[in-house]
C-alpha cells in the first residue's frame, strides 16, 4: 500500500471551481498520465446513543467497505472495520436514518506523475461545495519516512506553501517508520470531512 | 601450414639492455629492418646520456617491459605453431646427410618417374620420407627440361633449405632454446614491474586531475596492439601503454599456467597486506551470518536460501520496505536486484522462519517505480567498481555501500539539499564517503 497524504486546502467555497482549475492546469502542464475519475463516499448513521457510525466507500478500493465509530475522546485510537461491499448495504438496510443530510461526496480527477498519484477532488454535500482536497500517493514507499519527500513535491509541483498544515493531526502524530495501510487513508478522510461538517454547522448557526 | 613466422636470434632482438625508445625511434614491428642501425645509433646515445627524469624513468621502464612482453608473445606463438610437427634431430642430420652426398655425386639418369610432392615449396615429413626413399635426381630431370642446370643446382639447393628451414624450425633443441629465452625475458620483466611503481599522469585535454587507474576503460584496450615507430610521449598514447599492461595482468589471472602466477596480483594488493582467502560457504545460515556481520546493525534483515550446490540467493531488507536481492556463486556476487517489499510479508519474515519459496531471484522483474530502477542500475555500477578495485574483497565494500540506503527516502542531497530532482530523492551514495547525492549532482 503506497503512502497517502490528504491536503485540505485553505479557501472560502467560492473559490472552489476556479482554484480546481488553476491546480489542474498547473498539473497537466508537467505532462502526467491521465487516470480514471476516483469518488469517496462517506454516510454517517446515527445510533440511539451519543456514538455514531461512519460508512466509507472508495473507489481504489472498490470491494472493500470501512466503517468507522467515533472515538469518544481525543485520547482513543480511531478503530476502522475493513469489511465486504455486502456489509455496506446491510449496514443501510439496519441503520436506516436520515442518509441525505448526512452524506458526504468527493469527486474528482486523478494523474500519474513519475511515482506520484495525485487526485484532486471537491466535496460536496447536497449538491454544494464544501471544500477541495488533494490526495498525494507516493507509490515507491510505504511507511512514513517519505513525508519529506511528498511535502516537497507538493511545495514544489503544486506551489502549495505550508502545505504541513493541510494535514490532518493523525499525520502529525505519526512515527516515521510505522507502515502504512488503507485504514490510515480513511482516517485522513474523516478527520476532513468532521472539519468540514463543523464548519457547515458554524454557517448554519450564524 | 598456417603463416610463415620470421625466426628472429635473441640476441639480435631489442631486450631491456638497449632499449631507450624515446632515443631510439625505432618500432617493435620493424625491428628485423632497423636493428643493426638503431643499436648503431644508440651506443653514442648510451655513453652521453644525461641524467634521466624519474617519471621518464618509469614511462621507458613500461615501453621494455611491452615490449618484452611482444618478445614473449612471439616466441610462444613460434612454439605452439611447431609444436606436434617437430622431427627429431638425428632424422634431420640424417637426411642432410643423405642429400649432401647425391649432390656430390650427380648422375642424371634419362628415364626417371617424377615425383609430384617433393616439388612444393615447403616441405613435409611425406616430402622428406619420399626424397630418403626416392632419388631426388630424377626430380631434378624434370625440371632440366625446361630451364638450364644452373638453375636446377639452385632448385636443388632452395628445396633442401626449405626442407632445413623447416626442420630448424620444428627441431626440440631449438624449441628448448626458444623457452629459455621466454624465462629469460619474464625475469627481467619481473625486475622492472617490480620496480615500477603506479604513476598519475596529466591528460591536458581532459582535465587537470590525475588519472586513477580505476577509472581507465579497460574494455578499450586490445592486446594485439601495433607500437608505432615515433615514439613521443603523447599523453594519450601513454595511457594506453599503460592500460595494455593492466589488461595483460588481468588475462594472466585468468591462466592456469605457473609461469604466469606471478602475475596474479595487481598492484594494490601487491601493495597492501596479503588478503585473508574467503572460505568456501557450505550452508545458508554461515552466509547469512557472515553478511549481517559486515553489516553490522539489527536493523537490516538478512535471509539467505540456499538453490543449489554453490547458488544462494541473499535477501537484505531495508528499514524503509525495500530489499536488495543477490545471487551470489559460493562467495561472489553474480547479479543484484532491488524490489520493493510489501509489509505484509515482513510479517511472513518475522513470525515464521521464512522458506525458500520467500527467498528468490526474479530473472523477469522489472520495477514500475522509477526509484527502484535507477537505484538498481546504481548498485550495479557501485558493485563493478568494487570488483575492478578490490577483487576477491569486494563484498565487504559492497556491504559498507549498500548499508548506506537505510535512509533512501529520508536523505536529503547533499550538493543540492533537496529531497527530489526530476521526482526522484538521491538515489546515489558516494563510493568513498558515502553522502547522498541525487543522479544529477554527483561529483564524478
Amino acid at each position: 500500500m503506497p503512502i497517502t497524504y490528504l491536503f485540505k486546502l485553505p479557501i472560502t467555497i467560492d473559490q472552489i471551481p476556479q482554484f480546481r482549475e488553476t491546480l489542474e492546469k498547473r498539473i497537466q502542464s508537467l505532462k502526467p498520465r491521465q487516470l480514471n475519475q476516483f469518488q469517496v463516499q462517506a454516510v454517517m448513521f446515527q445510533a440511539t446513543s451519543q456514538a455514531s457510525i461512519q460508512q466509507f466507500l472508495h473507489s481504489d478500493f472498490s470491494s472493500t467497505c470501512f466503517s468507522l465509530i467515533e472515538p469518544q475522546s481525543s485520547s482513543h485510537e480511531t478503530k476502522v472495520l475493513t469489511a465486504d461491499i455486502g456489509l455496506a448495504s446491510l449496514q443501510r438496510r439496519i441503520l436506516d436514518g436520515e442518509k441525505k443530510a448526512l452524506q458526504l461526496d468527493l469527486i474528482g480527477s486523478a494523474f500519474k506523475l513519475g511515482d506520484f498519484y495525485i487526485k484532486i477532488g471537491a466535496v460536496t454535500q447536497n449538491s454544494s461545495n464544501r471544500g477541495l482536497l488533494i490526495e498525494i500517493s507516493y507509490c515507491a514507499s510505504n511507511n512514513n519516512d517519505a513525508y519529506g519527500v511528498i511535502i516537497e513535491f507538493v511545495d514544489s509541483h503544486l506551489g502549495l506553501s505550508n502545505s504541513h498544515e493541510m494535514l490532518t493531526s493523525f499525520v502529525k502524530k505519526k512515527q516515521p517508520h510505522t507502515n502504512y495501510t488503507p485504514e490510515d487513508t480513511i482516517i485522513q478522510y474523516y478527520e476532513h470531512f468532521n472539519s468540514m461538517r463543523s464548519q457547515t454547522a458554524q454557517i448554519r448557526s450564524h | 601450414m598456417s603463416t610463415h613466422i620470421p625466426i628472429q636470434n635473441p640476441m639480435q632482438r631489442q631486450g631491456p639492455g638497449n632499449m631507450m625508445p624515446v632515443q631510439q625511434g625505432a618500432g617493435f614491428a620493424n625491428q628485423s629492418a632497423n636493428q643493426q642501425q638503431s643499436t648503431a645509433s644508440a651506443l653514442p646515445h648510451h655513453s652521453s646520456q644525461p641524467v634521466i627524469d624519474p617519471d621518464l624513468k618509469k614511462i621507458q621502464d613500461m615501453y621494455e617491459a611491452i615490449n618484452l612482453v611482444e618478445n614473449i608473445k612471439q616466441d610462444i606463438h613460434a612454439i605452439l605453431e611447431n609444436v606436434g610437427k617437430a622431427n627429431s634431430a638425428n632424422n634431420y642430420a640424417n637426411i642432410l646427410n643423405i642429400n649432401k652426398n647425391i649432390v656430390d655425386h650427380q648422375e642424371v639418369p634419362k628415364t626417371a618417374p617424377v615425383v609430384a610432392a617433393v616439388t612444393g615449396s615447403i616441405g613435409t615429413p611425406l616430402s622428406v620420407s619420399n626424397a630418403y626413399n626416392q632419388n631426388p635426381a630424377a626430380n631434378i630431370q624434370a625440371e632440366t627440361e625446361q630451364s638450364s642446370t644452373n638453375d636446377n643446382c639452385e632448385k636443388n639447393q632452395n628445396l633442401n633449405e626449405d626442407e632445413a628451414e623447416f626442420f630448424e624450425k620444428t627441431d626440440n633443441k631449438f624449441m628448448q632454446s626458444k623457452i629459455i629465452d621466454i624465462n629469460k625475458s619474464i625475469n627481467d620483466l619481473d625486475k622492472i614491474i617490480k620496480e615500477l611503481q603506479p604513476i598519475t599522469m596529466l591528460i591536458p585535454f581532459q582535465s587537470s586531475t590525475p588519472v586513477q587507474m580505476w577509472q581507465s576503460d579497460f574494455f578499450s584496450v586490445l592486446l594485439d596492439q601495433q607500437f608505432e615507430e615515433k615514439t613521443t610521449a603523447n599523453s594519450s598514447k601513454l595511457l594506453n601503454k599503460y592500460r595494455y599492461l593492466s589488461k595483460l595482468q588481468e588475462n594472466f589471472n585468468l591462466t592456469s599456467l605457473g609461469v604466469y602466477k606471478r602475475f596474479q596480483q595487481s598492484y594494490s594488493e601487491l601493495k597492501s597486506a596479503k588478503p585473508k582467502p574467503i572460505n568456501r560457504i557450505f550452508k545458508k545460515e554461515e552466509l547469512e551470518k557472515f553478511i549481517s556481520n559486515l553489516l553490522g546493525s539489527p536493523e537490516f534483515k538478512v535471509v539467505a536460501a540456499q538453490k543449489s550446490e554453490h547458488q544462494f540467493v541473499l535477501d537484505i531488507i531495508m528499514p524503509q520496505n525495500f530489499k536488495f536481492v543477490f545471487l551470489f556463486f559460493d562467495a561472489n556476487v553474480e547479479k543484484l536486484q532491488v524490489r520493493p517489499l510489501d509489509s505484509r510479508i515482513l510479517k511472513i519474515y518475522a513470525n515464521n522462519k521464512p522458506s525458500d519459496e520467500i527467498c528468490f531471484y526474479d530473472f523477469d522483474h522489472k520495477n514500475k517505480s522509477l526509484v527502484f530502477e535507477r537505484l538498481e542500475k546504481n548498485c550495479i555500477i557501485a558493485w563493478t567498481f568494487f570488483k575492478t578495485e578490490f577483487g576477491m574483497n569486494h563484498l565487504k565494500n559492497l556491504m559498507k555501500w549498500v548499508k548506506n540506503f537505510k535512509d533512501l527516502f529520508n536523505a536529503k542531497c547533499t550538493r543540492c539539499e533537496k529531497h527530489l530532482l526530476n521526482g526522484l530523492p538521491p538515489t546515489w551514495r558516494d563510493l568513498k564517503t558515502y553522502q547522498p547525492y541525487h543522479d544529477e549532482c554527483r561529483i564524478f
